[in-house]
């Protein structure tokens, strides 16, 4: 359907209206569909009605008169007759004769009398449910009719109503009439139909040309893309390798291999050496990664240190291993209270915390970094120390300053700090680059499957696949780290609890997650690792309760969780050491093969 | 160890960076529909074309950033130096279109010290990306700062075209305020999810922060029936956005 320019008529034109009822057809056809359906379910539960006649002759004198002027007269006189038939005394004599339970204007209701047309007969006929019964008082009124006439009319020329044809009983019941229900149904569906098509037609809001849109918006339509499939298989190669083609600037370029599933070996007992690795930079000039990492040993000094980390001090390797983190370049008002936060880990008060606090790097800088530090007391044989991570914020202060959200954002992050002193539940997972775990079954109870499965639930599912993953948005965030083959960390995702499990406010929890996608030497994704920091207990306000009551409730889930967290730690310890093992064996292997492959090389050289 | 991983049930994830048919299926007709986008944005206004050109829709998964990327590589395709800016701060994907890293881009550029030149990639020849970068917690008063007009003034003198990936209009007052500062605003169209009321009420609000609507784009739009590039009709079978 076309608007004309600058108006808004329909130009109703033959085409137009064939196009639209073609286009809304079904809705005709439903539309007749249901007024036939509901036609022919009524005439069902409609009573059979039968009706039964009887004809009566009215003449004067003789029967048949053979005079063609007395005839025309008979006829009109006829007419009286059945005025006569269908009045009062005749009804009262027929329900009087049958006792009849009925009204006198019941009985009109199912009685016709009509002149049979130019003639001199009158047609009787009486509807009732039970064919008999029409029969009878069929009859009856017929004789009844015939004594009134004889009755009312005497003289030399009385006037006579002839029972001339006795009903018969029905077989057939007039009511209902299945046709001409039907027929009636199928006409009025057909309108309703065609009305209804029009009036969607009409109200339909969606664009049906592009002309249609410039005459709207009063601007030119400057392209219409046609529906299109996504790039697949040799076309999205070639897409990608025409991303991937160097050009002069490209600055950024996939992340380092990351050695994460290194784990205590089977003599970890030399701390530092086998023990436990950071992930190996590819070079010193190699990418700078957002995130720095540390090991540091039981008393809190740094054993090992990344280069990023590195980067973010400005500092040397010798500048900084050995030293004490904590006090490690920070400015003076944080180093106190991380050295507190530190001990309480190493006292073994909590499993991990986080801070936000400033260091000043080698130039003088102050830059702020949220530092996060994991313990690997028992999960690690031979390392009793922690894992850190460093996050450059400084960016992010500083957005917030300019926005003079700073004084806001201080007071979440002493909020946050405070929280965190009770609790702060991380864990780690790894996955395979199409999203399906490689933990155990045992360990994903604990944190991952509290969150997104109900229970019961198998967690034979990716990430990329589960419905409330996909909620929240992480799949995003997982196919964007593996794009990218670089560190993403999400901002916190809000979910809805399953219910009976809520344990933030409103049942919501919140989560952020750090993914780390694990790349081998060829460049390929091997796994990914993913971090789940729980930061439901960090929003501020939540109220601990004030009774004792409620107080010793809730200490008592905090000691569950901590023992929860304890038990996950030792799972994702054996895990490691799991996985650590198959590692050693496949380069085993792998080298046992390359020399396999150098003898025949040289054995065929000799030859 | 009990591995939980069906090995049956791998799917390959979409890649954004299929929707770059610009690239991948040059001599298609969605490819030819984006070269007539292009051809209709360089001979739109002769005097003065427009050279800062904001790209938004009214609502959500209308087509604006595929729409925003296929046209940058057009252009780029007819030699004009182009740069796209991600300025979605909320919800950006250009970075996944280009398969890019977003650890910084243009909010590193407007609240820190690093110079934009560092901050752009180059994935195809001529054009130059931007990504948004971390996502702040103030979108709407970065973009509205002097240093994003100042950005924009630096890059209108560096490049043929600056093309602006913008927020949805009808959800947040980001794109208003861009486009504002740009020399017209291209407003994309879902012909199947787009209400006719909503262009009207996004159109009302462009013009009413005095940008100027230079056309609309129809993304979405399914083939007549009988195979002909003339009618456009709709059935009813909606699908949920084949392109976005």
């Amino acid at each position: 359907m076309n608007r004309a320019p600058g108006g808004d008529d329909f130009i109703l034109s033959l085409k137009s209206v064939t196009a639209v009822i073609l286009r809304r057809f079904w809705i005709i056809l439903l539309a007749v569909i249901f007024t036939v359906g509901l036609a022919i379910t009524l005439s069902f539960l409609q009573t059979p009605q039968y009706e039964a006649s009887v004809r009566m002759l009215v003449g004067q004198d003789q029967g048949i008169t053979n005079s063609p002027t007395e005839a025309v007269g008979l006829q009109q006189l006829t007419q009286t007759m059945a005025v006569a038939a269908d009045s009062r005394p005749v009804a009262d004599a027929v329900i009087e004769e049958f006792n009849l339970d009925m009204s006198t204007e019941d009985f009109f209701d199912n009685l016709t009398v009509e002149q049979v047309a130019s003639t001199q007969f009158i047609e009787i006929s009486y509807l009732s449910p039970d064919p008999q019964e029409a029969q009878r008082i069929a009859d009856a009124t017929g004789e009844a009719f015939s004594q009134q006439i004889s009755e009312v009319s005497d003289g030399s020329a009385p006037i006579t109503a002839v029972l001339y044809e006795r009903a018969e009983a029905p077989d057939e019941p007039v009511v209902p009439d299945f046709f001409r229900n039907g027929a009636l149904a199928l006409v009025f569906g057909l309108m309703l139909g065609a009305g209804m098509a029009f009036l969607l037609e009409l109200l339909d809001d969606r664009w049906s040309s592009p002309e249609e849109a410039e005459n709207m918006l009063d601007v030119p339509v400057f392209g219409v893309i046609p529906v299109f499939d996504m790039a697949s298989g040799e076309d999205s190669e070639k897409i990608r390798a025409t991303l991937d083609e160097p050009h002069p600037d490209v600055r950024r370029e996939a992340g380092p291999a990351l050695l994460s599933s290194a784990s205590g070996t089977s003599d970890g007992s030399r701390p530092g050496s086998d023990g436990m690795r950071l992930p190996s930079s590819a070079g010193e000039e190699s990418v700078i990664w957002p995130v720095g990492m540390a090991l540091l040993d039981g008393e809190g000094r740094v054993d090992e240190a990344d280069a990023t980390l590195l980067g973010m001090f400005g500092r040397g390797s010798e500048e900084v291993i050995g030293r004490d983190f904590a006090g490690l370049f920070s400015h003076p008002d944080d180093a106190k209270r991380h050295r507190e936060l530190h001990e309480s880990l190493v006292k073994g008060e909590w499993e991990n915390y986080s801070m936000e606090k400033r260091i000043t790097g080698g130039d003088g800088q102050i830059t702020w970094v949220e530092v996060t530090v994991s313990s690997l007391r028992d999960k690690v044989p031979g390392r009793p120390g922690a894992m850190v991570m460093v996050e450059n914020i400084s960016r992010l202060k500083q957005a917030e300053e300019a926005a003079n959200f700073y004084g806001e954002a201080k007071r979440l992050s002493e909020d946050r700090l405070r929280t965190i002193m009770g609790n702060s539940p991380l864990s780690v997972s790894f996955f395979t680059p199409d999203g399906y775990s490689l933990s155990e079954d045992e360990s994903w109870n604990s944190l991952w499957h509290d969150l997104w499965y109900e229970p019961g639930e198998t967690n034979g599912e990716s990430v990329l696949e589960n419905e409330r993953v996909k909620g929240v948005g992480l799949d995003r965030y997982f196919r964007q780290s593996l794009d990218s083959r670089s560190e993403t960390v999400t901002p916190p995702l809000r979910l809805q609890s399953l219910k009976n499990r809520g344990e933030g406010e409103n049942g919501e929890r919140w989560l952020r997650v750090f993914i780390r996608p694990v790349t081998d030497e060829g460049g390929d994704v091997r796994e990914v690792m993913m971090m789940f920091e729980e930061l439901t207990d960090h929003k501020p306000g939540r109220d601990e309760g004030s009774t004792p009551g409620q107080l010793e409730a809730a200490l008592r889930q905090r000691e569950e969780t901590l023992q929860k967290a304890e038990e996950k730690g030792r799972r994702l310890e054996e895990k490691l050491e799991v996985v650590s093992m198959e590692k050693m064996e496949i380069k085993r292997r792998l080298m046992q093969m390359q020399q396999d492959i150098g003898a025949n090389r040289s054995s065929s050289d000799s030859l | 160890m009990v591995k939980t991983k069906p090995l049956e049930k791998q799917k390959s994830p979409g890649e954004l960076s299929d929707r770059l048919v610009s690239l991948s299926d040059f001599s298609g007709q969605a490819a030819e529909a984006y070269r007539t986008l292009r051809t209709s944005l360089l001979y739109s206004a002769v005097d003065d074309p427009p050279r800062v050109i904001v790209i938004t829709s009214p609502g959500q998964k209308e087509g604006k950033s595929t729409t925003c990327a296929n046209l940058a590589v057009s252009l780029a395709q007819a030699e004009k130096s182009v740069i796209l800016i991600d300025c979605d701060l909320r919800k950006p994907v250009v970075h996944g279109i280009f398969n890019l890293r977003n650890s910084k881009g243009l909010v590193n550029a407007l609240v820190g010290t690093d110079r934009v030149e560092s901050l752009w990639c180059s994935p195809v020849g001529n054009l130059k990306v931007l990504t948004s970068g971390p996502v702040p917690p103030n979108p709407t008063e970065l973009l509205g700062s002097e240093r994003f007009s100042a950005l924009l003034a630096d890059l209108r003198e560096t490049f043929d075209y600056v093309l602006i990936d913008a927020p949805p209009v009808q959800l947040v007052s980001d794109p208003a305020i861009v486009a504002s500062q740009a020399d017209g605003v291209i407003l994309v169209l879902d012909a199947q999810s787009t209400r006719k009321l909503s262009a009207k009420r996004s159109m009302r609000s462009l013009e009413a922060v005095g940008a100027k609507v230079l056309g609309t784009v129809m993304n979405n739009v399914k083939p007549a029936r009988d195979g002909t590039y003339g009618g456009y009709s709709y059935s009813y079978d909606d699908s949920d956005g084949a392109t976005r």
